[in-house]
């Protein structure tokens, strides 16, 4: 089973769109083909694919005198490939599709896959540095709230939850979902929301695990103007030198990868600095992850990041040596 | 540029430069010594076409660097998925898609002769027998088309479609990011029109689709339980190392982003693990008769694993002990982080916001950079291996004297 096959490209994805539109619109012009060919495929496609339909190499959309027009009538479909089908039913046996399918829906769709075999296994997966309090996904309560929230969302109601603090404190809130967010290294969800009884729909995170409960508003809709969730970004980026030695730059540019930042070499420092843009939220955990590289690693700004890291070395090493200077 | 496409025939091809371009973005043109400067640029012009705004350069005194950089935890899909809906083809491949999915979409069943007629007649498409006989018989290998004979004549039709329900297209949503093999998630919401505005992932690390070629073989002899032969490119060396084994499982690290085949290395006779994004040229060999018995006794000795070490045959395995200062009333998040993180290792409370945290590793230098997440709380240190213990107190030293420089 290939993976690097044309049939899933985007240039096929971009024709079967340009041949859908055109039998919807029974003709289309060549700048309409153009739009939906550079929405679609890549920044060089639709120069790229356009003279086929012009010199009638690709056939089925035939462009005269500026306009489109396609031989092909059906809805073109392409059924699963045995690659898709085995990857479907290799998640179908992963233990979080409990959140999503009941078991009537899962079974029903094993049934149908009963001759293809799973495409992966988790057993044959060691996540050795995952943490050992994860969510959990076989509570029926759990399962229950997250079918829940994906409802709310697709059908716009608003969710009345109530929610353990992590100071222990039972809250009742008002909210809409905006996003579900996972994280595999501490295989937990938190839910994105607006909480509605406050003006201006302020943004709100929660553990989906301290969730108690959860109803859907369904006598209510919801229709918050779309925006991006704000993510308190830090205003400045940390900034971090990196030696040469110990395969530092190579192992922290891989272990940050999923932050964006800029790495340049600094003359005088002789050394890479790499700057790390980050969410405010998560600037303790990177502080501690960056110490964890050891004097391979120096955080130069920001300066109150920089004072915090020192802070924490010198109670180190009075801990190890005594007092500094003594 | 003489030659340029924008798709490409081989994966391995972009697979380096855009791993470099991302992991190595500080890279200047002429450090990307592997190729020539030609193809250096050919890869930097198409993964720019692929990924848009993602490809960011910088100008300076010493060249232009170009890289791929991004927020990951707030991608809603994986940009890199597109070097896989990159793959070259012919004029023939993509006519025949469609013109076949049309001719085949009633439930009618066509000989090769019948389907070259209609594409004749309804279409005034011309093509040879030999061209539409070789599509439908790599259709039906990929699984979109199955055959049946009746008497000596062989019948091609489509195989019938299987209706995704929504439940499963959000679950489909989910596990494009989370699962292995994730882009196949991606190519499934395509087919069905769909995309993932809901589910975020954090510490997401995109770039293990690049892998996924590689993975694929390996998964594919592990569940057969077979040997396999690979090159290993050390980044370092830039030497290609024939390497053969047993896989066994994949190691995941979801805190560094590495990836791992652990496998028993029938040259050495011990386990090994090799990084995946490491190797090339995988080669699916023999069964393995052995492989249940190798399994069950790596997960025996991987419990003395910290990482994906199995230490030394020469050197026992290390004790490693270390007593922390953790305020109980003001910081028991300190604590819980050391019980969540601390694979199994033994915490005893000694006194009053005292903790000792003690483990056996293979190998206790994969430990040490966890270690050193707790800085400000280390009271005491001790590993029975004196070059890890003597390089921890130094490293204490050269920090002090790095963050005691004014800067």
């Amino acid at each position: 089973m290939e993976l690097f096959h044309e049939m899933y490209s985007q240039y096929f994805l971009a024709v079967k769109k340009a041949i859908l539109l055109t039998q919807e619109k029974d003709s289309l012009s060549q700048k309409e083909i153009y739009q939906i060919l550079q929405k679609t495929a890549f920044g060089e496609s639709a120069m790229n694919i356009v003279p086929h339909f012009q010199d009638e190499s690709w056939p089925m959309i035939q462009l005269e005198n500026g306009q489109g027009s396609t031989n092909l009538v059906s809805e073109i479909s392409r059924p699963l490939s045995k690659l898709e089908k085995s990857w479907i039913k290799a998640i179908l046996l992963e233990n979080q599709i409990s959140l999503f399918l009941s078991e009537e829906e899962r079974e029903k769709l094993l049934e149908a896959l009963i001759d293809v075999e799973p495409l992966f296994s988790k057993k044959d997966f060691y996540y050795f540095d995952q943490s050992t309090d994860g969510d959990h996904y076989t509570d029926p309560i759990y399962q229950e709230n997250f079918k829940k929230i994906l409802k709310a969302y697709h059908e716009k109601h608003p969710l009345k939850i109530s929610y353990l603090s992590s100071k222990g404190r039972n809250s009742q809130v008002s909210i809409f979902p905006d996003r579900l967010e996972y994280s595999e290294k501490d295989d937990t969800f938190r839910l994105y929301a607006r909480t509605l009884s406050t003006k201006g729909f302020p943004q709100v995170i929660y553990r989906l695990s301290r969730i108690i409960s959860m109803e859907i508003l369904s006598e209510e809709t919801v229709n918050i103007p779309s925006g991006e969730f704000q993510f308190f970004r830090a205003a400045h980026p940390i900034r971090v030198a990196l030696s040469a030695e110990r395969n530092t730059v190579e192992r922290f540019m891989l272990q940050f990868a999923s932050y964006e930042k800029q790495t340049l070499w600094d003359d005088d420092l002789e050394k890479y600095v790499c700057s790390i843009f980050y969410n405010k939220l998560d600037e303790e955990e990177l502080l501690i992850r960056i110490l964890g590289f050891g004097p391979t690693a120096e955080i130069l700004s920001p300066i109150d990041l920089r004072r915090r890291a020192k802070e924490k070395i010198e109670r180190q090493f009075e801990m190890l040596y005594g007092q500094i200077g003594k | 540029m003489a030659g340029y496409q924008e798709l490409i025939k081989d994966f391995e091809k972009i697979r380096r430069y855009m791993l470099d371009f991302y992991i190595y973005g500080f890279r200047r043109r002429e450090e990307f010594s592997y190729k020539s400067t030609r193809t250096y640029d050919n890869e930097r012009r198409r993964i720019e076409s692929y990924l848009g705004d993602y490809v960011k350069q910088h100008i300076s005194s010493t060249g232009k660097q170009f890289y791929i950089t991004m927020d990951c935890a707030q991608l809603n899909k994986n940009p890199l998925y597109s070097a896989w809906k990159s793959k070259s083809f012919t004029n023939n491949d993509i006519v025949l898609h469609f013109y076949l999915l049309e001719i085949l979409s009633e439930e009618k069943k066509y000989t090769i002769s019948e389907i070259v007629d209609e594409l004749s007649e309804k279409y005034g498409v011309l093509m040879d027998v030999q061209a539409v006989r070789a599509k439908c018989k790599e259709y039906e290998t990929v699984g979109l088309l199955c055959s049946e004979k009746q008497g000596k004549t062989l019948y091609y039709q489509k195989v019938d479609e299987v209706v995704l329900p929504n439940s499963l297209i959000d679950a489909i949503r989910f596990y494009q990011g989370e699962a292995p093999f994730g882009v196949i998630g991606s190519f499934l919401l395509d087919h069905e029109e769909k995309e993932n505005d809901f589910f975020f992932f954090k510490h997401q690390f995109i770039v293990h689709t690049l892998e996924d070629e590689v993975l694929l073989k390996i998964v594919r002899a592990i569940q057969e339980k077979r040997t396999i032969t690979f090159h290993n490119i050390r980044n370092i060396k830039q030497e290609n190392l024939l390497t053969s084994g047993m896989p066994l499982y994949i190691s995941v690290s979801t805190q560094t982003g590495r990836r791992y085949v652990c496998l028993y290395n029938y040259w050495q006779r011990r386990f090994a693990s090799y990084r995946l994004d490491y190797l090339t040229n995988i080669s699916i060999g023999e069964k393995a008769e052995e492989w249940d018995y190798f399994r069950e006794k790596v997960e025996n000795q991987r419990k003395n694993s910290w990482g994906v070490s199995f230490g030394n045959k020469r050197q026992r395995p290390a004790e490693i002990c270390v007593k922390f200062f953790i305020d109980e009333r003001r910081e028991p998040y300190v604590l819980e982080r050391l019980e969540r993180e601390g694979r199994g290792g033994e915490i005893i409370r000694t006194a009053e916001n005292t903790f000792v945290y003690s483990k056996t590793l293979n190998d206790a230098g994969e430990i040490m950079p966890w270690i050193k997440t707790f800085t400000g709380r280390i009271l005491e240190f001790n590993c029975t291996d004196r070059n890890i213990e003597e390089r921890f107190y130094m490293d204490i030293k050269k920090m002090q004297a790095l963050y005691g420089k004014e800067k």
